[in-house]
């Protein structure tokens, strides 16, 4: 005889009927079922295999430490994976499957790998799968593993919300503690928040006849009633699975089945932990059996269901609060049979069918047996929190001990498991009152777990790990607490060791001739119980999960049929119309050559620096000397980091004597704007100096080329241009279109360049009018990868591709002021070492290849013969057809004995070796002269 | 080389239509003027002739107000006409931001709800600076002229991808409150 549903009682709607199906078959429910809790009903009582060995398993209890009932779950062509189906109410329609078994769990065809336990004990792993190779069986072992399979379908509109919350009081748990303590508190005033799992609120209660007098569903609809009319809020459904730093605790309230849970992070300023309490399981022989269960799951199976799990009960539960849910299985209609003073090692007999439970050298003739070690404290939430937990001899379990002043453990979660001393607890508890003595001295006898039976006596139901198992593990001394836990994958599954926990120790304190305290215990990390990973994601998914940063003129690009994509954290047109982009990134760095190009350079940075101490702070932030640099002018130069590496390159402008803008790399902004206020604060007057990052507020167009200039005189700037009056490196304030204007003489691309900025507003019609100017003289747009070939032929490094995470300046060239600027600067110190110093460096290098040859591979490698075979002596960082000349360049940073220009090296890539030439690392107007034109 | 142009919906701009759900209103609205001054706040707010300085969970309110950024710090909205630069009179760093920041407008009975969903908001935990990390944005947030009523600065260069995810907020804020009715 297996499960049925009794006449009357439970929480169910037993006017309205639920259809659904299991492993093909179909059964019916009610409203107010979980899918275990209809199945039991229906007589079903195998619903999974194990993960190891496939044995036939049923439900262990009838909420969330139930290890066993897994699903894949099937409502409406949406499909979800491992679903606890204790916790998973039923809907109309579900097709449920039991996960790990074909082509049922009834019958699985891997049943059979049982028969070969004795070669797969804990650690096997390790030891079978050796020879020849691991990796032969690695591909079987890999598709083997795991529980449930993914369709690969996403379920359309799946997505977490995710919100922040707070509250004065959080209560986890409403039970009989949590609702006394939510009811008081919310009386007194505070703003309380009261969480429980379940949909219908009460904990237990349901397995009593009454409560303080009155009816079980009547006392918690008027405690819930008082809380909601006090201004308290409920949320039910919601499972508060872990407690993080700074008093954050999360919370996932579900929505309803194929809805993502709601994730609240709820910020509290206390915190008391109604969690309740769980069955220790008795470990004896063949306790996996399904029928083999917690006497407490039973209980509140016919409580909350109304659903006897069997009628035939043998029950092992020594613990002085078993006979209370004893008399309420037999009020269910149940016959039980009580085991006591065990002295062996029962033993479960039976296989799919549980017959009877042999114990005292007498055999029980059952259908189901119930057990219950004892209660053990639900305090995961306190260990997340960082509370210590105490070993109480008397009660045989752990219990909150000292901890954080903030929250606090109430009723069954403190040990504190007889009904009226559990409210007298939470009423004083929120006072901060000390609770009251314990009226009601609760104890458990569990029996100790005995090695050395014939059959199997399970551990962890999860991960099939046996009492055997942990015998190996101690052999093996693997005794610490951590390694039994990782040799043994004991508590290590989804459960997270829920109702393994202290059955392991025990075990593991009886095979040492220890105490459990003395084993120890393994750290409780959340989730509390499997949440889905969409809780985490929300809405960092698509363009939020890594947002770009958008350029005023991206209409005007679009418009000109740009190919956008990903610069340096912003979305920026790589090049301008249709067809193969080589040959239009081609054409543009001819353009830009012969004529001119036009680019949008409005991400480049532009950090102001202001005030009397402005010249002195801007001369200790760059390596180069810029206290000499004279308003109305620029100079290149490097931000380094306290070691001494190059972190940015930029170009510096002087407006007056206390003003200075920094332009740094457009993928920098960030980054150099948080180190110039870091070294604002720290080390230097802040209110001698000030640092404004008005990049947003400008946008920049950039006119290069031959005809630069007169584009730019197009655009009545009302402004010297020539180059006597207007020289390289120069920089004018001006007007454009009645608004400030700023014009900046400097060139990435080795050619007469101009950087025209003026207010992002007015943006469009600056570039609109110098487009179509420009086009007059045959010049147009050009994108970042004209620009990229273009700076690559005049030899212009770009941070962080030319330059690698040891890249000093003096390796890029730039050595005097390492030698010469006497002020102290970021990173002098570092420049100076022995790591500095040394020989061999990398150099940054240009390469040419022999006439005819293709172009280097970027990131190919110099490698020069050693004993044992080659070694790397630096790499290839760029590497171009250049159109303007004709011909492949590269640049590349390689160590300095062999950066000689003239030097031949041997270039490794992808197994083949190429020939190459070092050279100067500038293939275009080396003297400057079109430049400074 | 890859073009992703199909991949990112293209930027809005400075003029769009504004989110309505019925519970939050979301509007951008163009200040006619907006100054960065660095510097003692006093002088700052005495010379923009402004009051006080706006933090959390104070209330703007009129066509000029000032936002506190940091303690030496303040965003200036419709202030008057400064030059830009360091002015050693006073002690004061300007600079001009009216083009530097889109300014979100967030009205109705979701509104909070809504900020909720980017950061740790309550009127009970007041802030002296409107500074904060919104969803990872890093934005000025204050009330502005009554309850349910807000306001959001936000980098220019990353409006559009705060509008996007305060259109997500909005949607499922509106779904919670069909749920919760």
């Amino acid at each position: 005889m297996t499960g049925t549903r009794v006449a009357k009682g439970g929480l169910i709607d037993r006017s309205a009927s639920l259809n659904f199906q299991f492993d093909g078959k179909s059964y019916k429910g009610h409203p107010g079922d979980t899918i275990a809790s209809a199945l039991i009903a229906n007589g079903v009582r195998i619903m999974g295999r194990s993960f190891k060995y496939h044995r036939p398993r049923g439900a262990w209890s009838g909420w969330f430490d139930d290890p066993n009932a897994i699903f894949n779950i099937r409502l409406g062509g949406d499909e979800l994976t491992n679903c606890p189906a204790t916790t998973t109410t039923l809907e109309d329609g579900m097709e449920a499957r039991s996960v790990n078994a074909f082509p049922s769990a009834k019958f699985d065809i891997k049943g059979g790998l049982d028969r070969f336990h004795r070669f797969m004990p804990a650690g096997f792993y390790y030891k079978m799968f050796m020879w020849p190779d691991w990796h032969l069986f690695e591909p079987s072992i890999r598709k083997m593993a795991g529980l449930g399979k993914l369709d690969g379908h996403e379920i359309e509109g799946y997505q977490s919300d995710q919100i922040h919350d707070h509250c004065d009081l959080l209560v986890v748990g409403a039970g009989a503690a949590g609702l006394e303590a939510a009811r008081t508190a919310a009386k007194s005033g505070m703003s309380v928040v009261l969480v429980d799992d379940h949909r219908t609120a009460g904990g237990s209660l349901y397995q009593m006849a009454d409560v303080e007098g009155v009816c079980p569903s009547d006392w918690v609809h008027q405690a819930l009633r008082e809380i909601k009319a006090a201004g308290g809020r409920v949320l039910p459904g919601a499972t508060a699975y872990g407690i993080y730093d700074h008093r954050l605790v999360a919370i996932a309230q579900e929505r309803g089945f194929g809805l993502a849970p709601l994730l609240i992070r709820m910020r509290v300023g206390r915190c008391l932990l109604a969690s309740g309490a769980l069955d220790r399981p008795v470990t004896f022989a063949d306790n996996d059996r399904p029928g083999v269960m917690s006497l407490n799951g039973a209980a509140d199976l016919l409580a909350r269901y109304g659903v006897l799990v069997g009628e035939r009960l043998a029950v092992m539960a020594p613990h002085a609060l078993a006979a209370d849910q004893v008399a309420l299985l037999r009020q269910g209609g149940a016959s039980v049979e009580i085991v006591e003073n065990i002295e062996d090692t029962p033993e479960a007999l039976g296989g799919k069918r549980l017959r009877g439970l042999r114990a005292n050298g007498r055999t029980y003739d059952c259908d189901t047996i119930l057990t219950s070690a004892g209660l053990m404290p639900v305090v995961h939430l306190w260990r997340h929190a960082g509370g210590k937990l105490r070993w109480d001899d008397t009660m045989s379990c752990f219990v909150p001990d000292s901890g954080p002043d903030w929250i606090e453990a109430i009723g069954a979660a403190n040990g504190t498991f007889e009904l009226e001393d559990a409210l007298a607890e939470a009423q004083a508890k929120v006072g901060l009152s000390a609770a009251p003595a314990r009226r009601f001295a609760y104890y458990a006898t569990p029996p100790l777990p005995v090695a050395g039976s014939m059959k199997r006596q399970w551990i962890d139901l999860l991960h099939d790990v046996t009492l055997k198992d942990i015998a190996l593990a101690a052999r093996e001394n693997y005794v610490s607490v951590e390694h039994l836990k990782r040799y043994t994958t004991w508590g290590m599954a989804s459960d997270q060791g829920k109702t393994s926990n202290v059955a392991g120790l025990s075990a593991m304190a009886a095979i040492q001739g220890k105490s459990i305290p003395q084993v120890g215990t393994t750290t409780f990390r959340p989730p509390f119980v499997p949440v889905p990973l969409e809780l985490y994601r929300g809405v960092h998914k698509q363009q939020q999960n890594h947002p770009l940063k958008r350029l005023a003129l991206e209409p005007q690009h679009r418009s000109a049929g740009a190919a956008m994509g990903e610069y340096g954290g912003w979305l920026r047109p790589g090049w301008y119309g249709q067809g193969e982009p080589i040959d239009i990134v081609n054409r543009e760095v001819l353009m830009a050559r012969g004529r001119a190009g036009i680019f949008d350079g409005s991400p480049l940075g532009k950090i102001e620096i202001l005030g009397p101490d402005a010249e002195a702070f801007v001369n200790f932030i760059y390596y180069n000397t810029i206290k000499t640099l004279k308003p109305g002018f620029i100079r290149y130069g490097f931000m380094l980091t306290e070691g001494g590496v190059v972190y940015d390159d930029g170009v510096i402008a002087r407006v007056d004597d206390d003003r200075f803008i920094i332009s740094c790399s457009s993928s920098h902004v960030d980054g150099v704007n948080a180190l110039l206020e870091g070294w604002r604060q720290d080390g230097h007057d802040p209110e001698g100096v000030f640092v404004h990052d008005t990049t947003a507020h400008w946008s920049t167009v950039t006119i290069a080329g031959p005809k630069a200039r007169e584009i730019l005189g197009g655009l009545d700037l009302a402004m010297e241009l020539s180059a006597g009056e207007f020289p390289h490196m120069g920089l004018r304030e001006t007007c454009f279109a009645g608004r400030p204007a700023r014009v900046a003489r400097v060139s990435f691309t080795g050619d007469v360049s101009f950087e025209v900025s003026v207010p992002s507003s007015l943006a469009p019609v600056l570039w609109d009018a110098a487009i179509a100017i420009g086009a007059r003289h045959g010049a147009g747009p050009i994108g970042l990868e004209a620009l990229s070939i273009l700076r690559a032929e005049k030899g212009y490094v770009v941070i962080g591709r030319d330059t690698d995470g040891e890249t000093m300046p003096h390796d890029l060239g730039f050595g005097i002021p390492r030698l010469k600027k006497t002020a102290a600067f970021v990173g002098d110190r570092a420049l100076h070492n022995a790591h500095a110093s040394r020989e061999e460096r990398r150099h940054f290098i240009g390469l040419d290849v022999p006439e005819g040859s293709e172009k280097l591979a970027n990131g190919a490698h110099f490698v020069k013969k050693t004993k044992d075979g080659f070694a790397s002596c630096g790499y290839v960082t760029s590497s171009y057809d250049s159109p303007t000349l004709g011909r492949p360049i590269a640049l590349g940073l390689m160590d300095a004995s062999l950066a000689r220009e003239g030097t031949e090296v041997e270039v490794f890539h992808l197994g083949e070796t190429r020939r190459a030439t070092v050279t100067r690392a500038c293939f275009f107007d080396p003297d400057g002269e079109r430049l400074n034109a | 080389m890859r073009d992703d142009s199909t991949k990112w919906h293209p930027a809005l701009g400075m003029d769009r239509h504004d989110i309505d759900t019925g519970g939050v209103r979301i509007s951008l609205i163009h200040p006619d003027r907006m100054t960065l001054i660095s510097g003692p706040c006093n002088a700052a707010l005495e010379w923009s002739g402004i009051g006080t300085a706006i933090g959390w969970p104070e209330v703007a309110s009129g066509h000029s107000y000032a936002l506190r950024c940091r303690r030496d710090q303040i965003l200036v909205v419709n202030g008057p006409d400064l030059t830009d630069g360091w002015h050693a009179d006073r002690g004061l760093a300007v600079s001009d931001m009216t083009d530097g920041f889109g300014v979100v407008d967030i009205c109705g009975g979701d509104a909070l709800a809504i900020l909720c969903r980017g950061t740790e908001i309550s009127h009970e935990e007041p802030s002296r600076s409107a500074n904060r990390a919104f969803f990872g944005y890093a934005v000025m947030i204050y009330a502005y002229d009554a309850q349910n009523h807000f306001r959001m600065h936000v980098p220019r260069q990353l409006l559009d991808g705060l509008w996007s995810l305060l259109q997500s907020f909005a949607q499922q804020a509106s779904v919670v409150a069909e749920m919760d009715k």
